[in-house]
């Protein structure tokens, strides 16, 4: 082997990659080779030197703390970052109240459905239709008006869960609460939320993954 | 429970659940992981930026930018080697702010430092101290010296002792690409540190061996 096949196989062999024949004969020719000898040598002394040697300034004490402190402390308006007790204390009363209103709401609704004789609002009293149409309107009569007295009823307890989410704000105020913390307290919002929260168990997130193309967006 | 190798570094069970806490929300865990990880992160952002402030920047940020996406972390890749590619591409960034991307460096003055402390080689056991520490720094100013996709690639193969197929990762570029960034990467070392005049270069390997620097 000459120094100028050594130099062609250099890298597998440094990185241990080259055949045992073929490592025998770079080891033959350094043995009579000082320059080629010398050259590894360098290499070697460079590659434990990167590897252990530290002579870069080193961090404080205090940067990790830093770091933590400095990470975002709830998941409502950065959408991830270390969930707090907080806005784990505001989800679970977002659900709670989210799902326990529609949830009377249907009772109510299924109550005035199978109520005995008519329901609970008054006797239909059963009619004499001339025309196919006039039957369907007082088949269909009593129940839009079970539908408008449950909508009353929702209405009702609309209110009592206004004062209900006043709780809770209050509860969430004692804290450091942001305007952007607070639950929302629309019936409609009520309504739904159990529907978002399967829809979206973990609130909108502008998702990052792992994927180093995704990572960052610069 | 051993949760460190030989080499002080996290186990990858205790690294991933770790992390797992650190998604549930425990601070805790989350500055566990920083700590086990800043060294190396800002050893390697530090060598690729040269710059204090822009190294501890840098590390403060790709913890940040990490831990905001750690919800959707995928454990099929390592720690590392995500916290290492949000690490590079920041120090691009910051180097193309600052306009040096070439990484050029004056060698003239790593060569006259060079000589300045050769002279002080007298004394067989000191010379040896001396010619090693001399040595190291050539070795470290040549490091400098090389393009920065040269330079990360060395650094993550001997400080990391990462495969080219992870640095590929981390670089965002083909394992062959890595590898002849290697190639050329060792070409200017060679052509850098040859003009030192060396005895015995592995007077650098047992200097390192025994901690002196």
């Amino acid at each position: 082997m000459t120094c100028r096949h050594v130099a062609q196989v250099r890298d597998v062999y440094l990185d241990g990659e080259l055949s045992p024949s073929l490592t025998a004969e770079v080891h033959a020719h350094l043995l009579q080779c000082p320059e080629c000898q010398e050259q590894i040598e360098m290499f070697r002394a460079c590659g434990e030197v990167i590897a252990k040697d530290r002579p870069e300034p080193m961090l404080d004490s205090g940067f990790a703390s830093r770091v933590v402190a400095a990470l975002p402390k709830t998941d409502s308006t950065t959408g991830s970052g270390l969930q707090t007790r907080r806005s784990l204390r505001q989800r679970f009363w977002r659900l709670a109240i989210g799902s326990s209103v529609p949830a009377a709401a249907a009772v109510l609704f299924f109550a005035v459905l199978i109520w005995p004789s008519g329901g609970p609002f008054g006797e239909v009293k059963p009619a004499v239709y001339e025309k196919p149409t006039d039957a369907v309107q007082g088949m269909v009569a009593p129940t839009l008006n079970a539908v408008t007295e449950t909508q009353d009823a929702v209405k009702s307890l609309g209110k009592l869960q206004g004062i209900l989410v006043d709780e809770v704000r209050h509860y969430v105020d004692e804290g450091e609460g942001t305007e952007n913390d607070r639950p929302e307290a629309t019936i409609l919002d009520i309504f739904l939320q159990p529907f978002r929260d399967v829809l979206q168990p973990i609130e909108e997130q502008d998702v990052e993954s792992p994927d180093d193309e995704k990572i960052i967006r610069f | 429970m051993n949760d460190k190798n030989g080499n002080g570094r996290l186990t990858p069970l205790r690294e991933r659940e770790l992390i797992e806490k650190a998604q549930s929300g425990c601070a805790k865990s989350a500055q566990e992981l920083i700590e086990c990880y800043q060294d190396r992160l800002h050893a390697f952002v530090w060598r690729m930026v040269r710059n204090d402030h822009d190294a501890e920047e840098i590390c403060q940020d790709a913890f940040f930018r990490a831990f905001q996406a750690l919800e959707s972390f995928n454990f099929a890749y390592r720690f590392s080697t995500w916290l290492f590619t949000i690490g590079y591409r920041l120090c691009l960034n910051a180097m193309r702010r600052r306009k040096d991307y070439s990484g050029d460096v004056d060698f003239n003055a790593i060569r006259t430092d060079g000589r300045g402390e050769e002279s002080h080689g007298v004394f067989e056991e000191i010379a040896n101290s001396d010619e090693a520490r001399r040595l190291k720094k050539s070795i470290w100013e040549a490091v400098d010296a090389l393009t920065p996709p040269q330079r990360a690639t060395v650094l993550l193969f001997y400080k990391e002792s990462l495969s080219c197929q992870e640095i590929g990762e981390i670089l965002d570029m083909p394992a062959a690409t890595v590898k002849s960034h290697l190639h050329r990467a060792r070409n200017r070392l060679k052509e850098l540190l040859e003009r030192q005049l060396v005895e015995d270069w592995s007077v650098v390997r047992i200097g390192v061996a025994s901690g002196s620097a």
